[in-house]
């Protein structure tokens, strides 16, 4: 594959023209902007977003607070709340439907919850505090067309493969009689039981300890690869998305910055952005390095890359022209002036 | 070799659970269960373990927070827990502790500049334009502006938060400063700039730190000494650089796997620890992690393990190793 310009929407169309990628294509985001009016102005929190997500594939969306990973998560689910919310482009094709589009009740009974469910970040802030674990689970499947029994035979044996000890005595207990972990691993349940094609897992592993993490991790990535579901997973943690996604898409302050196969990104890691992240994880050298100056105010973000501010490599045309997404190798897309015409030069 | 600046001699803290109404005996939670830690002037001591393991409690022990139900704490070779309250106060001063949320620390209703002030006017009897002048000099060094004095603690970020504890702590001049969980829920940007920060004070105003940390990597990076505790007592205890490299107890080995790291892609080594935290009131028998050990055998089960010193100068305490 050739390494030219592409115009931004091409991210999202070019990987289609694969062939059979095509039929296995899930989600595409195409120019997503989202803004948020508040009283101090409009806070620009996501700016021509695209993003693509192929069936069984796990992609991990990573980035700082404040870089809009949530506001996509919930912009997929439609539940943008508005106002203050507003979606001032773009479009999200799930199955080749727009849910942007969608009516509420449509969205209800056959997006969240159904085709894409999500496992939220803080599971005792989501789990009802009045009801049993077991109530809210079988509530999951109160459908007219469902067969009661076989529902619940399945949510044993997904219990079971979670490694959770003596289910039937975990569902008579309440919330709060559970440990952080079980409770993350109820919600995991909670989020395979109706049968969905896409999880947005939003930083499922941020409240809990390491060795819990690593558990989690291991049962999700099993599991997905099990039952070909589709995971976006939103973290802030490098390390945690490399252990988990097939492939990972970067972003700051609202706009896409990287977008690689996971192996790649860390062996050939372009973007200054990118780099800069991996080198503030800790590392045995003992010598800290940081990025240096603030996150952007998204009400007035800088002009063209919104990264140009703090960028060590930035170039005039940083400061005023938004650089698109460019292919650079085979799947691996990023948004820099700089880089791109490095690669060139190389080439 | 430096001084001694804090010696912990058989620490204990016993929680009663609420004793149900005609059921027998008072059951304990043994939150922290015999502590003997040392830490010199000048050492960064990191305590990992995962919640629940007591290192908050051990904490709150070692700054006085707490009076312990056995054992004692020295600092610079006093017995903190005996001293009348009138010195009490001026250990206080000594030894300071940065709590996890310092958001939540700061009085919402108080300009930051009057927080910063706060404990001057309690430990010092100075003059108004002298503790001005020592909140300004503090503001500095710890990298925030003078007219910051004047905002309230939520109009500051998270990263900004932490500047503003440490700042309220620096004031007093302390020996020794206890972080509880300093970077948990910040950026990983921001966690490498605080780090940087506290380095930097330490080598600037040499000042010994106690480090508590889940985060394996930040502990690393930061301390001399680590302490690894598992449901109230240290398992392991050691040199950095010696705890990382040869690990010997098998917690310390499976909490190290724990660990994401880049390195192993997609984890082909799947390993992990298998179950939970088994329930602090109900403790296993011998060695308290042997249910979840994967190299446990019957001793394990029947004979507690004591901290033996091995090779690399690390102290462990386990049957098997």
């Amino acid at each position: 594959m050739g390494c030219g310009m592409l115009s931004t929407r091409a991210f999202v169309s070019q990987e289609n023209k694969d062939g059979a990628k095509s039929l296995t294509r899930l989600l595409e985001v195409s120019d997503l902007t989202v803004n948020f009016n508040t009283d101090r102005g409009k806070v620009q929190a996501l700016d021509k977003v695209n993003i693509y997500l192929d069936k069984g594939e796990v992609l991990a969306l990573v980035g700082e607070s404040g870089s809009g990973k949530t506001t996509l998560g919930r912009s997929i689910l439609n539940v943008i709340p508005s106002p203050p919310g507003e979606i001032a482009e773009g479009r999200i094709l799930f199955q080749g439907h727009n849910i942007l589009g969608m009516e509420e009740n449509e969205c209800n009974t056959m997006i969240r919850g159904k085709a894409i469910t999500l496992i939220p970040q803080d599971p005792f802030g989501s789990a009802h505090p009045l009801f049993t674990i077991g109530t809210q689970l079988r509530d999951l499947f109160k459908t007219p067309n469902r067969n009661g029994r076989e529902m619940e035979t399945r949510m044993m044996s997904l219990l079971h493969q979670l490694q959770l000890p003596s289910a039937s005595d975990l569902l008579r207990k309440y919330p709060h009689e559970l440990s952080g972990g079980q409770l993350q691993r109820i919600m995991i349940a909670a989020s395979l039981l109706p049968n969905p094609l896409l999880i947005i897992a939003d930083e499922p592993t941020t409240s809990l300890d390491v060795t819990v993490e690593a558990q989690i991790l291991y049962l999700v990535r099993q599991l997905v690869k099990e039952r070909g579901v589709s995971v976006l997973f939103i973290t802030h943690n490098l390390a945690v998305a490399s252990k988990v996604s097939d492939r990972i898409i970067v972003m700051y302050a609202g706009q896409v910055m990287e977008s690689s196969p996971t192996t790649s990104f860390f062996t050939e890691t372009a973007h200054p952005y990118a780099r800069k992240l991996l080198e503030c994880l800790p590392n045995r050298e003992g010598e800290i390095k940081d990025i240096g100056g603030m996150i952007p105010n998204l009400i007035n973000p800088p002009m063209g890359c919104r990264f140009h501010p703090r960028c060590e490599e930035a170039q005039p045309q940083c400061s005023f022209v938004k650089p698109m997404l460019t292919q650079i190798a085979p799947g691996h897309w990023i948004g820099c002036h700089c880089q791109t015409v490095q690669t060139r030069m190389r080439g | 070799m430096e001084k001694v600046i804090l010696r912990t001699e058989n620490l204990k803290k016993y929680f009663p659970v609420k004793r149900i109404l005609f059921k027998g005996k008072t059951n304990w939670i043994k939150a922290v269960d015999g502590i003997d830690l040392e830490i010199r002037e000048g050492e960064i001591l990191g305590i990992v373990g995962e919640s629940g393991s007591g290192k908050t409690t051990l904490a709150k022990m070692i700054q006085g927070i707490y009076q312990p139900t056995e054992g004692a704490v020295y600092f610079r070779n006093i017995d903190i827990h005996t001293l009348p309250p009138q010195q009490m106060k001026s250990i206080r001063r000594e030894i300071q502790y940065v709590y996890q949320n310092p958001g939540a620390s700061f009085d919402p209703w108080w300009r930051v500049g009057r927080s910063l002030e706060e404990p001057l006017k309690i430990h010092e009897t100075i003059s108004q334009r002298e503790i001005r002048k020592r909140v300004s000099e503090v503001l500095n060094s710890v990298g925030l502006e003078q007219d910051h004095i004047l905002r309230y603690p939520h109009e500051f970020s998270g990263g900004q938060q932490r500047r503003l504890a440490l700042a309220r702590i620096l004031v007093l001049g302390p020996g020794l400063i206890i972080f509880d969980e300093p970077t948990s829920g910040l950026d990983v940007s921001i966690q490498a700039t605080i780090l940087k920060l506290l380095k930097k004070l330490r080598n600037d105003l040499g000042l010994t730190y106690v480090f508590i940390s889940h985060d394996l990597e930040v502990v690393r990076m930061m301390s001399n000494k680590i302490a690894v505790m598992y449901l109230g007592v240290i398992v392991e205890y050691g040199d950095t650089e010696s705890i990382f490299l040869h690990p010997k107890h098998y917690y310390t080995q499976l909490l190290l796997a724990s660990v994401p790291r880049i390195k192993d892609l997609h984890g082909e080594r799947e390993i992990f620890i298998r179950g939970d935290l088994p329930n602090p009131a109900d403790l296993p028998s011998g060695c308290r992690f042997w249910p979840r050990c994967p190299a446990a055998t019957e001793i394990c089960a029947n004979q507690v393990p004591v901290l033996k010193t091995m090779d690399h100068g690390q102290k462990v305490s386990c049957h098997r190793s």
